[in-house]
């Protein structure tokens, strides 16, 4: 007998016969999971224990089956002891019993859908490395994801969930040190120039000459006027001027010194030449730092470490070696 | 706050209930009020969330948010908030009165017989509408982020009332909790009158409780949700958040509508105490005696509305981000001199709020111990100036030669003070009078104060320039003034992200 | 014999110190004459688990979740792509020269890195940044000694280099509308700034250099009107940090605070209810009705002032010249009390105040 219901996190399909079960489109998370929490009195939510999401599992495939009479009967219980406990001030039972209402209620809606088709997703065609992979090839320098679902849906058509690239890099990470250059190109990590620890948050691609994934203390900045330049010559190919790209583009031009008369639609022309200017500024100091590093990166770190990063510990004796 | 004030807290906070700090109401109580209770999301500028409406208590408007952080559902909101009070407030400009004209060119004006009230249940309220004015008065309602027609129009009411509010003698839109505490001292501090559950909690316990109790209970934000506009975080963590997220990932339409219908019940839920509390506060301030200028001040306001609903029909643009300097300077003059008016109004109308005035010795009040009506004296030529004694026990502050003194029962007659002397711990303050006696020698009977008689003596007065001389209608303060350039509608305004 | 550090564990009831924050370090300058507070910081008690423990628990400090991640989203824009905003901002606003584009990450690298061993780390960077090194520096680790512990905090930002100055720069998502904030939460900003502005300060004495160097003016961002643009303004802080400076030395002669104080009272919240709160009246309060939303035995101190003027608030209480309780206030009104010689003025206003009271309500 197989089974689908739709879960926070996702879809999942429950084999029973085989007592297997997948989960598709999400991970399960427990970060996003929206298992409410269960008291007042600590000001954290509850962490629930792992035995608990089975429970719920098991509610929610319960509910298909439990008759909604029952669950009606619950859900006015639970109303009627929420008002007495509102009566007589017990605010532990309280938000315990909110708790229990909510999912009661929510029990109820599934049971009522019960096992309604999952909706289709409306998704790029590709996988998501590769998307990741053309919008990071536009842009030509490391980027958080945010910036990378933005170039995408400005010039790929088709929207990417920021929060889905998390767990990316480690995929690579773990797939580059299983089957080294398997593949044509990883997702990897920029490195900082003082530690070459990977930096927080920005993805880069293994091809990359290394300098380019190193970041010194101007590379946020050169970076950002790279990525508007090359932002806005995409924004100049035939048919790539949407409202996404314009928008992405005006994002870009607020942050420049006179990339942008502020009334006016923004000029990609214009764009280009005011980062152009302010990268002369940094160019040099930029590239001096960054070669540093990268050189000294090439010496003392291994393959694996050159694209993901040094673990954090095993440099920490450079910290003051920077200048 | 004075001595007064400080006494009567103390008096409740022995007695247990609250205690009258004025004799009458100065406030206009309207029979027909629109009462306004408000909530945003946390964390957001002024994001509407919820609302209840509506112009009887029975009778709410529920007005809810689902997705409070999509800008397109904030302004479906508030386009229903506008359909809800503009019709209120239009159904206050069918009945006109004319006024004979004040001077003699001048034609003779037009006001409305009855201006709206709004109530909201605290200051939050109507630093709300102030926001939600500015958020919204700038709108346009045709081209890129065009809004309905109502949306602009809502935001020039809010930003009117919340102007309005800034004035303490204007009554077009109330702050339930400073309405009640301008008349009732409670037994705990400002602070804590500022939350209206508490408020009312010294001011009428729910039967079988103390005002302590009930006051500790209003403190409850489970008890007693809090009165907005900001929610309770336990609220927002355990019932809203949850609720939201469910919206977001409803699977089905059937769904939605169904978690929606729990979150609109969750959160009038949250609304209604504090709903019903506004209303029983209209109650029982209305059930109090309104002072003798009550009728007076309000005409004033239904000037101003007449006046603001004439701006609108004319050029109706949004009133300006910030005052001009010359804006800016005409309202602080206006401010002062509403409020000094505002002052020896209460002040004539009520013996304790006279009673302020005597104890900082600005004023006395005394019997009359000697009279002599038909007193003159030889200026140019002889001319009527009747004298008399009080005594008083108060702590006067006045000195010999302080003029322009009158007794709130004869606004006309001015007095000054010849000398004063102290025996046994009062003063006997001798008084010499002008005016209000007719133009003879002999003033006629009850004109002056008759020994035995209790009169009352201070600085206040009242100038007569409140409704006949407010600038005449092409004159009103927003034109005046001007905003500092003609208004021009920029598309900047309307592209302005609302967060 | 017992040294200082001792009896104050001994006084939270042994286990570690409550780690302060710029919120709590903040809300200590609020209630500065009150030796209860100054005892309980000082001991680094968990006072939310006391007023829990004696009947009265506390919510200060909570804060919507919704606020909370409105909080970092508004930071994180920011802050994103290197600091680009906020550059945009700097340069606009202060004039902030093109050249100076440097970001450095001070945050923390992950597990394995020790609080002190982060907190070495941003010294170091601060300390060689010069002009033309270094212009940001992300959640750079500071630290305050508070009565002999160091309490570690982390400001939003630390810009280097205006004009050859330290800016702490203080990231609030309440918003500027037409040029003005809401009062309050500005003050309250404003002080938790002063508190970075300190430890920075005291970052560069340790290293040897000026404290000087840091700016008595914090720089505020908030988003603009109703959008999601930022905007910064400078504020000055030189007040917040003298009180604050004031509190923390009274919190560093703490001995002589706990000579006032039995030797056998302690506030461990894991005493029996009645036996705290008998322990928390040895040391004296100075309960005012601005306690409710700055220190966390607000309502337990509420509590027990009952019956006293004080908790009418500070100007009744001056307004009743100064009397303490609330019967004798009423008594010296009503004249069944003859009034003490320091009481004769005031009791005399209240006689005349009952009267008026009176005369006017029988009417
Ligand atoms: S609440 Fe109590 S302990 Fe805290 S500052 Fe006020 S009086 Fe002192």
């Amino acid at each position: 007998m197989q089974l689908r219901a739709a879960t926070p996190s996702g879809t999942m399909d429950l084999d029973l016969r085989r007592g297997s079960f997948t989960v598709t489109l999400n991970a399960i998370c427990w970060k996003c999971s929206p298992l409410p929490a269960s008291g007042f009195s600590s000001g954290e939510p509850a962490k629930p224990k792992t035995g608990e999401y089975w429970k719920r599992v098991g509610v929610w495939y319960g509910a298909g089956v439990s008759s909604m009479d029952d669950l009606e009967r619950t859900i006015s219980g639970l109303r009627k002891q929420i008002r007495q406990s509102v009566a007589s001030n017990d605010h532990a039972t309280l938000a315990e019993l909110r708790v229990k209402l909510r999912q009661a209620e929510k029990q109820w809606d599934e049971a009522l859908d019960e096992l309604a088709p999952a909706a289709p997703a409306t998704m790029s065609l590709l996988p998501l490395r590769e998307q990741v992979h053309q919008a990071l090839t536009v842009l030509t320098v490391a980027a958080a994801p945010k910036l990378i679902a933005a170039v995408h849906e400005a010039f790929f058509a088709g929207a990417m969930a920021g929060g889905q690239l998390t767990h990316l890099r480690r995929d690579e990470e773990r797939s580059f040190r299983s089957a080294p250059h398997a593949r044509p190109y990883y997702l990897c990590s920029a490195v900082t120039a003082d530690r070459l620890t990977p930096v927080r948050g920005l993805l880069a691609v293994s091809t990359w000459p290394l300098e380019r994934r190193v970041i010194g203390s101007l590379s946020p900045r050169v970076d950002f006027l790279t990525a508007a330049i090359r932002v806005a010559e995409h924004v100049l190919r035939p048919g790539a001027a949407g409202p996404h790209a314009l928008q992405l583009l005006r994002r870009f031009a607020a942050s420049i010194p006179g990339a942008w008369a502020d009334a006016d639609e923004v000029s990609p022309d214009m764009v280009m030449r005011a980062a152009r200017a302010e990268l002369d500024v940094h160019d040099h100091s930029d590239r001096v730092q960054r070669r540093a590093a990268a050189a000294r990166a090439s010496k003392q770190l291994d393959e694996s470490q050159q694209l993901f990063g040094a673990a954090p510990l095993g440099v920490a004796r450079q910290a003051g070696e920077r200048r | 706050m004075s001595t007064l004030t400080a006494l009567a807290r103390v008096q409740a906070a022995h007695h247990g209930a609250a205690q009258q700090i004025c004799t009458v109401r100065h406030l206009h109580v309207h029979d027909r009020p629109l009462v306004l209770v408000p909530l945003t999301l946390a964390g957001e500028t002024n994001a509407p969330l919820a609302a209840m409406v509506g112009d009887r208590h029975g009778n709410p408007q529920v007005l809810v948010v689902p997705r409070p952080r999509l800008r397109e559902q904030r302004f479906v909101f508030v386009e229903r908030l506008a359909n809800i009070v503009l019709s209120y407030v239009d159904g206050f400009t069918d009945d006109v009165e004319t006024l004979p004209a004040k001077r003699k060119d001048d034609e003779p004006r037009q006001r409305f017989t009855d201006a709206p009230q709004v109530w909201v249940p605290n200051p939050g309220g109507v630093e709300y509408l102030r926001l939600m004015g500015r958020m919204t008065r700038f709108r346009q309602t045709t081209g890129d982020y065009a809004v309905a027609a109502g949306v602009p129009q809502l935001g020039k009411w809010a930003t009117w009332l919340a102007e309005q509010a800034e004035y303490p003698d204007s009554s077009v839109l109330v702050a339930a909790t400073q309405a009640l505490t301008g008349f009732w001292a409670t037994g705990q501090s400002s602070l804590e009158d500022g939350n209206l559950a508490a408020l009312m909690g010294w001011i009428a316990p729910p039967a079988g409780m103390t005002a302590e109790q009930a006051a500790a209970t209003a403190e409850d934000p489970i008890l007693c949700p809090p009165a907005g506009p900001a929610t309770d975080p336990q609220f927002d963590r355990l019932v809203l958040a949850p609720a939201l997220r469910d919206l977001e990932e409803a699977p089905s339409d059937a769904v939605r509508v169904r978690v929606q219908e729990r979150l609109t019940l969750a959160l009038r839920e949250q609304m209604q105490p504090t709903w019903d509390r506004v209303w029983q506060a209209i109650g029982l301030l209305g059930a109090q005696q309104p002072g003798g200028s009550v009728e007076q001040r309000w005409a004033a306001d239904r000037d101003r509305f007449s006046d603001f609903v004439a701006y609108l029909r004319d050029t109706g643009h949004p009133q300006a981000k910030r005052d001009s300097a010359v804006l800016g300077a005409r309202k602080l003059h206006d401010m002062e001199r509403r409020l000094a008016n505002f002052e020896a109004q209460r002040a004539f109308d009520d013996p304790l709020v006279m009673g302020e005035q005597r104890m900082t010795g600005e004023a006395f009040t005394g019997i009359v111990t000697w009279s002599d009506p038909l007193r003159t004296v030889t200026l140019s030529r002889r001319v009527l100036r009747p004298g008399i004694v009080v005594e008083t026990e108060d702590p006067l502050r006045l000195v010999a030669g302080d003029a322009d003194l009158r007794d709130p029962q004869r606004p006309n007659q001015k007095a000054s003070i010849l000398r004063l002397s102290e025996s046994a711990g009062k003063i006997s303050v001798s008084l010499e009078l002008q005016g209000g006696t007719g133009s003879g020698l002999t003033a006629p009977p009850g004109s002056v104060p008759a020994v035995g008689e209790r009169v009352t003596y201070s600085r206040l007065q009242v100038s007569y320039m409140s409704p006949g001389q407010f600038p005449a209608r092409d004159q009103t303060p927003w034109t005046h003034g001007g905003p500092p350039q003609p208004y021009a509608p920029a598309t900047s305004d309307a592209a302005e992200d609302w967060s | 014999m017992e040294n200082t550090e001792q009896r104050l564990s001994r006084l939270r009831g042994g286990g570690d110190p409550e780690a302060h924050n710029a919120r709590t370090i903040a809300a200590m300058t609020r209630n500065p004459g009150c030796v209860r507070r100054a005892i309980m910081d000082a001991a680094g008690v968990d006072k939310p688990a006391v007023a829990a423990a004696v009947g009265h628990p506390t919510s200060i400090g909570r804060l919507s979740d919704f606020a909370v991640s409105r909080g970092i989203s508004f930071e994180t824009r920011v802050k994103s792509e290197g600091c680009a905003e906020l550059l945009r901002l700097l340069r606009e606003q202060l004039g902030l020269p093109v050249p100076q584009a440097h970001y450095e990450d001070l945050g923390s690298t992950g597990k394995g890195e020790t609080v002190s061993g982060r907190y070495l780390r941003s010294k170091a960077m601060l300390d060689t940044a010069e002009q033309g090194t270094g212009t940001l520096f992300d959640h750079p680790l500071l630290r305050l000694s508070i009565s002999g512990v160091w309490a570690y905090l982390e400001p939003d930002l630390v810009a280097f280099q205006l004009g050859e100055k330290f800016y702490v720069i203080e990231i609030k998502s309440f918003p500027v509308i037409d040029g003005v904030a809401d009062a309050s939460k500005v003050a309250a900003s404003v002080t938790q700034s002063a508190v970075y502005v300190l430890a920075l300060q005291s970052l560069l004495s340790e290293a040897g250099r000026d404290p000087g160097l840091v700016s008595h003016e914090v720089i505020l961002v908030c988003p603009k009107d109703f959008s999601n643009q930022a905007t910064a303004t400078l504020v000055d802080v030189r007040k917040p940090l003298a009180a604050l400076r004031r509190q923390l030395s009274r919190m560093d002669n703490i001995a002589a605070l706990l000579h006032l104080l039995p030797a056998n009272v302690t506030f461990d919240p894991e005493l029996p209810a009645m036996e705290l709160a008998q322990a928390l009246t040895q040391a004296s309060a100075r309960y005012s009705p601005e306690c409710l939303a700055a220190c966390e035995m607000g309502s337990f101190c509420r509590a027990e002032a009952k019956g006293s003027t004080a908790i009418l608030g500070r100007t009744v209480r001056e307004d009743l010249g100064g009397v303490d309780a609330v019967s004798t206030a009423l008594e010296l009104a009503t004249g069944r009390l003859q009034p003490t010689k320091d009481l004769l003025q005031a009791a005399h206003v209240l006689r005349l105040a009952q009267r008026m009271r009176t005369e006017a309500l029988a009417r």
